[in-house]
């Protein structure tokens, strides 16, 4: 295996593999950084081209998009508190704060110093667990499914700030706005209204660039502000990095925390950002998450390239995509006469192979760039928010008509953006509304799956068990922490 | 208008949307509707326990400066009308020319930049949106005069 994982690196480090894997790495940063765009659209992008390909060429091109995709769309999620990608939603919470006092830079330097490192962590757990992939895997059916949609959603009330009633209540608009569409259960559509568009659901790049951007184009007009309210910029980057380095278990955690997700198909990676900072929240001592804590940011940046490697184990050895992107991919492979499968690992294992050094490389040189291009495109903070405005509008409305290409998405972006305005001025959580949509669908279908197949049986399983436990842990783990910490204080700490 | 004032309109206007949301999921099939009734069900006593307590806590309040929080109103509603307005200018006329209309409006009268500075951003942007759709296949909202 080793000797091969050095056959595969030499194959990949041939100048002209290189050279498509950096065209590959440049698509996927600017489809990041183009609010709207996702994945998806970059993989389609792509796919007409590598028809016929040398298997390590297509691969080059493909992978390196996939790998910075989430490194790229760090820029609008800190500096305009949009997310470029549904991978970079939660960097805002703590991102936008940070570029508001001046500090964009530190965070950016922090957010792709961490992206190297989760996607290179990502780009190892494809490498260990090509052996034992196959019982990881299967050890998740559908209650485990169901378990962990349940945990991806109690990361909402761990963001329902100062009123947890509102809180709860953005979440179940999440998830009342992810039921409208057709039911996974029965062929029926539900809160359509007679309406064509309405029967395919809502799409999440309209709902998440709706919630963030809208209510940011507003306030910044009306306040008459820049990004950075400090109205200067400050050198940061090494700053960033230090920072990474000193929060170093954070950083490995989340991207443990990536790469599991990552593993489970159906899940869905909008979700990942989500569960790191929310377990990011619990675990570290004295944060001030939400508020500009540098370690927010480390978290979900870590976690969100660390999934790209977790997500490939299921799509290449079993061929079962995760994500849309990842579907696509299965597409490529076809083309390039590759079928994902075990043989993956049997006959095609130096490709696979190639894909993980890919992974590794494409993550290392796509945070290389972008820490090059922070410093001219942090300046994009001191834009006074009338002259930026007009621009960004644009961009957001031909990113949001990209999900269906259809009218209605521009005008579900003008509904959910006027309910995202209003959550914002009466200081409702807007983050729990954008998780309770995601999960929406998986929790529908898994929850309905387990209790067909298994009935209430489906509740004794051992992994259920322990998803539970974990979830009421990290549920109480707080208030306890609280109580405790108020104990020590009243006593003195002794 | 008042801050307190408006979270409870908004409060029960969210409250109706779970209520509605209720009823609606009754005409459902039964492996259609578990799913939105429950949530709507949750949703819409939540709402209402909230509204109860939002209401007594706006009456309590012995606070001038709480009770007269202000919001503004005209301002984002112009706003919001400028997007609309962008929207329905796309819907009519297209997004090159609703775009190059738009902007340069936007820029003279809001941001109050000079006109030749205006002409050039907006030309850049053209170029740069028309770049976008030719090279990575972006498309753009379709309109009435075919555009």
């Amino acid at each position: 295996m080793i000797q091969s994982a050095i056959d595969a690196l030499f194959i990949v480090l041939d100048p002209a593999r290189l050279g498509y894997m950096f065209l590959g790495i440049s698509i996927g940063i600017v489809v990041g950084l183009l609010p709207g765009l996702s994945g998806t659209v970059g993989m389609a992008l792509l796919l007409p081209f590598v028809f016929g390909l040398d298997p390590y060429i297509g691969m080059a091109l493909l992978i390196g998009m996939i790998a910075v995709i989430h490194t790229g769309d760090t820029f609008p999620s800190i500096l305009l508190g949009i997310p470029g990608t549904s991978g970079s939603q939660a960097t805002i919470m703590d991102g936008f704060p940070l570029a508001q006092s001046g500090q964009a830079s530190r965070a950016m330097g922090a957010a792709f110093f961490c992206s190297m490192v989760g996607g290179v962590i990502g780009g190892i757990a494809l490498f260990l667990t090509i052996p034992i992939a196959e019982p990881l895997i299967t050890s998740f059916s559908s209650p485990e499914l169901f378990m962990l949609t349940m945990l991806g959603l109690s990361m909402a009330g761990m963001l329902a700030g100062k009123s947890v009633f509102k809180g709860v209540m953005a979440g179940l608009l999440g998830l009342l706005i992810g039921a409208v569409g057709s039911a996974p259960a029965v062929p029926e559509y539900r809160f359509t209204f007679g309406t064509l568009y309405l029967t395919q659901g809502i799409s999440l790049p309209v709902v998440a660039i709706a919630i963030f951007a809208f209510p940011i184009i507003i306030t910044m007009l009306t306040d008459r502000v820049t990004v950075s309210k400090t109205g200067e910029l400050q050198n940061g980057v090494l700053h960033g990095i230090k920072d990474s380095i000193k929060n170093k278990y954070l950083v490995i955690r989340s991207a443990v925390v990536g790469v599991l997700i990552g593993f489970i198909p159906g899940l869905g990676g909008s979700v990942v950002d989500w569960i790191a900072y929310g377990f990011g929240k619990k675990t570290v001592k004295d944060n001030y998450f939400g508020e500009g804590d540098i370690r927010g940011v480390i978290a979900p940046e870590s976690a969100n390239n660390a999934k790209e490697g977790g997500s490939l184990v299921p799509t290449l050895l079993f061929g079962i995509p995760g994500s849309g992107t990842t579907a696509i991919l299965l597409g490529g492979l076809t083309l390039m006469g590759l079928q994902a499968g075990p043989q993956m690992i049997t006959t095609d294992l130096d490709v696979t192979l190639s894909i993980v050094w890919t992974l590794v490389l494409a993550n290392v040189f796509g945070a290389a760039l972008c820490i090059i291009l922070i410093r001219p495109i942090s300046k994009l903070s001191l834009i006074p928010g009338e002259k930026i405005v007009p621009f960004l509008l644009v961009l957001l409305v031909i990113g949001a008509y990209q999900s269906t290409m259809s009218w209605g998405d521009l005008v579900i972006f003008v509904i959910i953006g006027l309910l995202g305005y209003v959550m914002t001025v009466l200081d409702w959580p807007r983050p729990p509304l954008l998780i309770g949509f995601v999960l929406a669908m998986s929790a529908e279908r898994y929850y309905w799956i387990s209790i067909e197949r298994y009935g209430w049986e489906w509740i004794s399983n051992p992994l259920v068990i322990i998803l539970a436990v974990l979830i009421v842990g990290l549920l109480s783990g707080g208030a306890i922490m609280k109580k405790f910490s108020k104990q020590v204080e009243t006593k003195g700490g002794n | 208008m008042n801050k307190s004032l408006a979270n409870i309109i908004f409060t029960a206007f969210i409250f109706i949307l779970f209520t509605a949301a209720a009823l609606e999921s009754l005409t459902f099939s039964r492996l259609a509707q578990f799913f939105p009734l429950y949530i709507s069900i949750a949703g819409s006593v939540l709402s209402l326990i909230y509204l109860i307590k939002i209401i007594i806590e706006h009456v309590k309040q012995s606070s001038p400066e709480e009770r007269h929080e202000q919001l503004q109103i005209l301002k984002p509603l112009r706003y919001i009308g400028w997007i609309l307005g962008y929207l329905l200018f796309i819907y009519v006329f297209g997004m090159l020319i609703a775009t190059a209309v738009f902007l340069f409006v936007f820029l003279i009268l809001e941001s109050k930049m000079k006109v030749l500075s205006s002409v050039l951003s907006v030309a850049v942007m053209l170029v740069l949106i028309t770049y976008l759709s030719a090279a990575i296949n972006i498309a753009w909202p379709s309109s009435l005069l075919g555009f």
